[in-house]
C-alpha cells in the first residue's frame, strides 16, 4: 500500500508484483472470526493432524487491523451482518475474505429470513467452499487456491489495467435474467 | 569519572571509550543488524519449536524449513495499507512504536558480547560502550520501552488499548521491582554494576578441598545466587509482556491490548520490540547469571575458549537456551488471571527477593567480618529444616481439616423431601436422599432387576428406580 | 489443602510434558503434498452413472430434487426419443444441476434415486472463486465414458428394454435369458459398480 503501487508498469512491475506476492501468500494471518459449526473444523484446520502453520496462518489475530484473511465460518445471521461488515472495514487492505461451508456462501440450508442469503451480499468473497461443515483439507484446499489467486494478484498500474477488463467484460456480458442455459 | 572517584571503574572500563568513531558505527550497526536477523530467526524459532511442542511441524512450505517465514511477516505488514483511526492523538500514536523499538535496541549497547578483539588491527572489546552503571542503563531503558506501550495504549482513544497499557504499567511496576531487588544479590557479590566487570568477576570460582578431592566451586551467579536467579527469570518474562504474563496483549479479554489500533509497519514495531526485548532480557541474564560471553565448563578447559571471536559463540548459545525457556513457558503455561499474577508478584516474588537480598548481604558483611563458610551451611540448613517442617505442619493441618469438615458435612446434611412443591427432584449436591446411601445407589441400580429396592424412603428416587427395573422387564420379556 | 505432591511437582510436570512431545513424531499429514484417503462413505461431490454402454441412468424424475433438504438440485426431464436416447427407459434428466454452495453433503438424494443414477464419490476439492462456477451442470456430474462406453444419444445396446437394463444388462454373469431371475450378487456386484 505504498511505493510499490506507484511503479510504471513493465518488468519490474511484474517482477515486484511476484515477489510481494510470494510474500504475501506466505504470510496470511486469519481473523478469529468464527461463526457456527463451520468454525470447530476451521480449529481443526489449526490443530497437529492438519497444521495450517505449515503456511505460516497459526497466527489468527484478535484485532482485525493486524488480519489479512478473513475466514467467515458458519452461517451470518442478519444481526451478525453489520458486526461482519464492520470487522471488514477494520482490516488494513489487501485483505481477502474465505466463506467457508454452504451457510455462509449462500444460507445453505437455512433459507429463510433469519440468515443473510451468503455473505457476499455484505462483504466482497474472495474464495468460495462448499461443504457442511468442509473438512479440514477442503478448508486447506480452499486456503491453497487463495494463496495461488494473491500471488497471480496484480499491482499498480496492472491492477488499474485489470479492474478496468473486468468491468467491461461485466457490462458486456448478459444480465442474469437474461442467462438462459439448458433451461427452458 | 575519573579513577579516584570510582575506583571500581577504574580496571576494566578503562578499555572503552576510546574507540575510533568508525569502530562505533560499525558496533552499533552491527548490532543493529544482528539484533534484527536474530528477530526473524527467533520468530521462526519459536513458531518452529511451539509447533513441535503441540506436536506440529510448524512453518516448513515457504522456504528451506520454513525458513523465509518470519521475513515474509515482515514484508508483508509493511505492505500493508496504514489505518489511523479516528479518535486517536496523532503525535503519541506514532511515537509509542518507535520509543517501544528504540528502547529496546537501546538497552543491548551495554551487554558484553565478547572480550577485546581486533577489528582492523584495532584492538577493541566486544561491546558497543559500558558504564560504572550499565546494569541500571539497561533496567532504565526497558522502563522506557514500556512508555511505548503506555502511550500506544492511551493514544488509541480507545478502551481495549488503554486497558492493555494501563495493566502493561502495573506490572512493570510489580516486576521491576522483584527484578531490581534480585540483581542486588549480583551487585553485592561482584562489586559493580557495569557488564563487562560482573561477567569479569564470574570468571574464577574458588577451590574447595572435600576428602583430598578438590573441587572447583561454580563461579556463575546463576549457581551461587540461585534464588536471585529464578526471581530473575520470572521477573523478565513479566517484563517482556510474554506468556504466562502476557496480560497486556490478552486475546480472551482485551482483543490484542495495547495494539489492538496498530496496523502495518508500527504494529511491526511492536512486534519487533517485543522480540528484542526478549533477546536483551535473555543477554542481561546471560551477563548477570550465566558468566556472560565466558566459557561454560567442559569448553572452558580449552585454554583459548576466551580469546578471539569464539566468545560470541558462547554467549548466543546461552543466549538461545533462554530464548527457549521463552518458548517453553508460552507452550506449556496457560495466560494467568489478573489477581494471580499480581499476587505472585507482590506477595511472593517481592518478599523473597526482600529477605534474599538482606540474606545475602549479612552473609557478605559477616564473610568478610571474618566468620567461616560452614557457619552460612548451618543456617541454610536451620532454615530448610524449618520450611519442612512447616509443609509437614500444613499438611498434617489439612488432613485434619479435611476430616472435620467432612463430620461437619456429615452433620448439616440437608434433610432431602424428593417431592419439594409436588414435583419429583432429584437431589442437589450435599443433599442425601433419606435411606439411600451413596453407595448403595449403585447397588440398589445393579439389584433392581430382582425388584428388591431395599431404600425404604425416598420416594422419588424409588419410583424412578421401579420404572426403570420395571421397563427393563418389559424390554426383556 | 493439596498435597505436597500436587503443590510443587505437578506444577512442573506440564512442562516434562510438552519437552517430551518435542520428541515426538508430529501427527501432521502434509496435505496438500501427501493426501490421507477418505472414509469410502465419504460423502463427496455427486456423479451421475451410466450403463456400461453409456447411457445415463438417471431417468429425470426429480425425486432426488424433492429429497433435498436444501433445495440444492435442479432436475429438468425430457422423453427420450427413438433418434434422440439418452436412458434406457422413457424419460432422462435434461437439466442436471446441483448448487455446491446449498449442498450439504448428507446423501438423501443418493437415498432417494430408483436407478442408483446418483451416487457420491470421495472428491472434496471443490472451492473456488465463483458463485456461478459452484453450480455443477450435468456435465460436469456424468461419471467419465470408460472403455466400451458410447457417448449418448444412442439406441439401447444391451437389451430390448429399460427392464434389461434395470436387471444389469451388461454386466458380468448377465444372460439374456435369466434376465427374469437375476442371481442376487449380479444385483449386488451393480450396485458396487456404480
Amino acid at each position: 500500500m505504498g511505493i510499490e503501487e506507484k511503479l510504471p508498469a513493465g518488468v519490474l512491475l511484474t517482477t515486484v508484483e511476484g515477489v510481494v506476492g510470494y510474500f504475501r501468500k506466505a504470510s496470511v494471518w486469519p481473523a478469529t472470526f468464527g461463526l457456527a459449526c463451520c468454525a470447530i473444523e476451521m480449529m481443526t484446520t489449526g490443530g497437529p493432524v492438519y497444521d495450517t502453520g505449515r503456511f505460516g496462518m497459526e497466527v489468527f489475530r484478535a484485532s482485525p487491523r493486524q488480519a489479512d484473511l478473513m475466514i467467515v465460518a458458519g452461517r451470518v445471521s442478519q444481526k451478525m451482518a453489520p458486526v461482519l461488515r464492520q470487522i471488514y472495514d477494520q482490516m488494513p487492505e489487501p485483505k481477502w475474505v474465505l466463506s467457508m461451508g454452504v451457510c455462509a456462501s449462500s444460507g445453505g440450508m437455512f433459507n429463510n429470513y433469519a440468515i443473510v442469503q451468503g455473505v457476499d451480499h455484505v462483504v466482497p468473497v474472495d474464495i468460495y467452499l462448499p461443504g457442511c461443515p468442509p473438512r479440514p483439507e477442503m478448508l486447506l484446499d480452499a486456503i491453497l487456491k487463495l494463496h495461488h489467486k494473491i500471488q497471480t494478484s496484480k499491482l499498480g498500474v496492472h491492477k488499474e489495467q485489470e479492474l478496468e477488463e473486468q468491468e467491461l467484460t461485466a457490462l458486456e456480458s448478459a444480465s442474469t435474467s437474461e442467462m438462459k442455459g439448458l433451461l427452458r | 569519572m575519573t579513577a579516584a572517584v570510582m575506583p571500581l571503574a577504574a580496571g576494566e572500563l578503562a578499555a572503552f571509550g576510546k574507540d575510533p568513531w568508525w569502530i562505533i558505527l560499525i558496533k552499533a550497526v552491527a548490532i543493529t543488524v544482528f539484533l534484527l536477523v536474530f528477530t526473524i530467526f527467533n520468530v521462526w524459532f519459536e513458531r518452529r519449536v511451539v509447533a513441535r511442542m503441540q506436536h506440529r511441524v510448524g512453518p516448513n512450505v515457504h522456504g528451506k524449513f520454513g525458513l523465509l517465514q518470519s521475513l515474509a511477516d515482515g514484508i508483508k505488514l509493511s505492505l500493508k495499507e496504514t489505518i489511523k483511526p479516528k479518535g486517536v492523538d496523532t503525535i503519541l500514536y506514532v511515537l509509542a512504536p518507535i520509543i517501544s523499538a528504540a528502547m529496546a535496541f537501546v538497552a543491548f549497547s551495554v551487554i558484553p558480547l565478547g572480550p577485546e578483539v581486533s577489528i582492523f588491527g584495532h584492538r577493541t572489546p566486544l561491546q558497543l560502550t559500558d558504564l560504572p552503571v550499565g546494569v541500571l542503563f539497561v533496567l532504565a531503558a526497558a522502563s522506557l520501552g514500556i512508555y511505548g506501550i503506555v502511550l500506544g495504549g492511551w493514544s488509541s482513544g480507545s478502551t481495549y488499548p488503554l486497558l492493555g497499557g494501563l495493566r502493561s504499567s502495573a506490572q512493570m511496576i510489580s516486576y521491576e521491582v522483584a527484578m531490581g531487588l534480585a540483581l542486588v544479590a549480583v551487585f553485592l557479590y561482584s562489586g559493580s554494576m557495569s557488564t563487562s566487570e560482573i561477567v569479569g568477576a564470574q570468571a574464577g570460582g574458588s577451590a574447595v578441598d572435600i576428602f583430598g578431592v578438590t573441587l572447583q566451586l561454580p563461579s556463575w551467579y546463576g549457581v551461587v545466587l540461585l534464588p536471585s536467579f529464578l526471581i530473575y527469570m520470572i521477573a523478565m518474562v513479566g517484563e517482556t509482556n510474554r506468556a504466562p504474563f502476557d496480560l497486556p496483549e490478552a486475546e480472551g479479554e482485551l482483543v490484542a491490548g495495547f495494539m489492538t489500533e496498530y496496523s502495518s509497519m508500527k504494529y511491526l514495531l511492536f512486534f519487533l520490540a517485543e522480540y528484542v526485548n526478549m533477546v536483551t532480557v535473555s543477554a542481561l541474564a546471560t551477563t548477570m547469571f550465566l558468566g556472560g560471553w565466558r566459557a561454560p565448563w567442559p569448553i572452558s578447559l580449552w585454554a583459548g575458549a576466551n580469546e578471539g571471536w569464539w566468545p560470541l559463540l558462547w554467549f548466543l548459545g546461552k543466549v538461545l537456551v533462554f530464548l527457549f525457556v521463552f518458548i517453553w513457558l508460552r507452550g506449556t503455561l496457560p495466560r494467568m488471571r489478573y489477581d494471580q499474577f499480581m499476587r505472585l508478584g507482590w506477595k511472593i516474588l517481592i518478599p523473597v527477593a526482600l529477605v534474599w537480598t538482606v540474606f545475602v548481604a549479612t552473609a557478605r558483611a559477616t564473610l568478610s567480618a571474618g566468620y567461616q563458610r560452614q557457619f552460612f551451611f548451618g543456617i541454610g540448613a536451620v532454615v530448610i529444616v524449618v520450611l519442612l517442617l512447616s509443609f509437614v505442619y500444613d499438611a498434617v493441618a489439612a488432613r485434619r481439616e479435611k476430616a472435620e469438615e467432612v463430620e461437619r458435612e456429615e452433620a448439616d446434611q440437608v434433610e432431602f423431601d424428593p417431592f419439594a412443591g409436588g414435583y419429583p427432584v432429584p437431589p442437589m449436591p450435599g443433599q442425601k436422599v433419606p435411606g439411600l446411601e451413596p453407595a448403595a445407589v449403585a447397588v440398589a441400580a445393579a439389584s433392581a432387576g430382582a425388584g428388591s429396592a431395599d431404600s425404604s424412603g425416598g420416594a422419588g428416587a424409588e419410583g424412578a428406580g421401579q420404572q426403570a427395573d420395571s421397563g427393563e422387564e418389559r424390554g426383556r420379556g | 489443602m493439596a498435597s505436597l505432591k500436587q503443590q510443587l511437582w505437578d506444577p512442573i510436570a506440564g512442562f516434562g510434558v510438552t519437552f517430551r512431545t518435542m520428541f515426538r513424531k508430529p501427527v501432521t499429514v502434509q496435505y496438500p503434498f501427501e493426501k490421507r484417503p477418505t472414509a469410502p462413505r465419504f460423502h463427496g461431490r455427486h456423479q451421475l452413472n451410466r450403463h456400461p454402454d453409456g447411457l445415463e441412468k438417471c431417468i429425470g424424475c426429480e425425486l432426488c430434487a424433492w429429497a433435498c433438504p436444501a433445495d440444492a438440485i435442479y432436475v429438468e426431464g425430457a422423453d427420450n426419443t427413438e433418434d434422440e436416447r439418452f436412458s434406457p427407459g422413457e424419460r432422462y434428466g435434461r437439466v442436471y444441476q446441483i448448487n455446491y454452495l446449498r449442498c450439504i453433503f448428507c446423501g438423501l438424494c443418493i437415498e432417494a434415486c430408483p436407478t442408483r443414477a446418483l451416487t457420491m464419490t470421495n472428491e472434496y476439492e471443490l472451492a473456488d472463486d465463483d458463485r456461478a462456477k459452484l453450480i455443477y451442470e450435468k456435465k460436469d456430474l456424468l461419471a467419465p465414458l470408460l472403455p466400451g462406453m458410447e457417448e449418448p444419444p444412442h439406441d439401447m445396446r444391451l437389451g430390448d428394454s429399460e427392464r434389461d437394463y434395470y436387471l444389469g444388462a451388461g454386466l458380468p454373469g448377465w444372460s439374456e435369458s435369466g434376465a427374469a431371475v437375476p442371481a442376487k450378487e449380479d444385483v449386488e456386484s451393480e450396485a458396487a459398480h456404480s
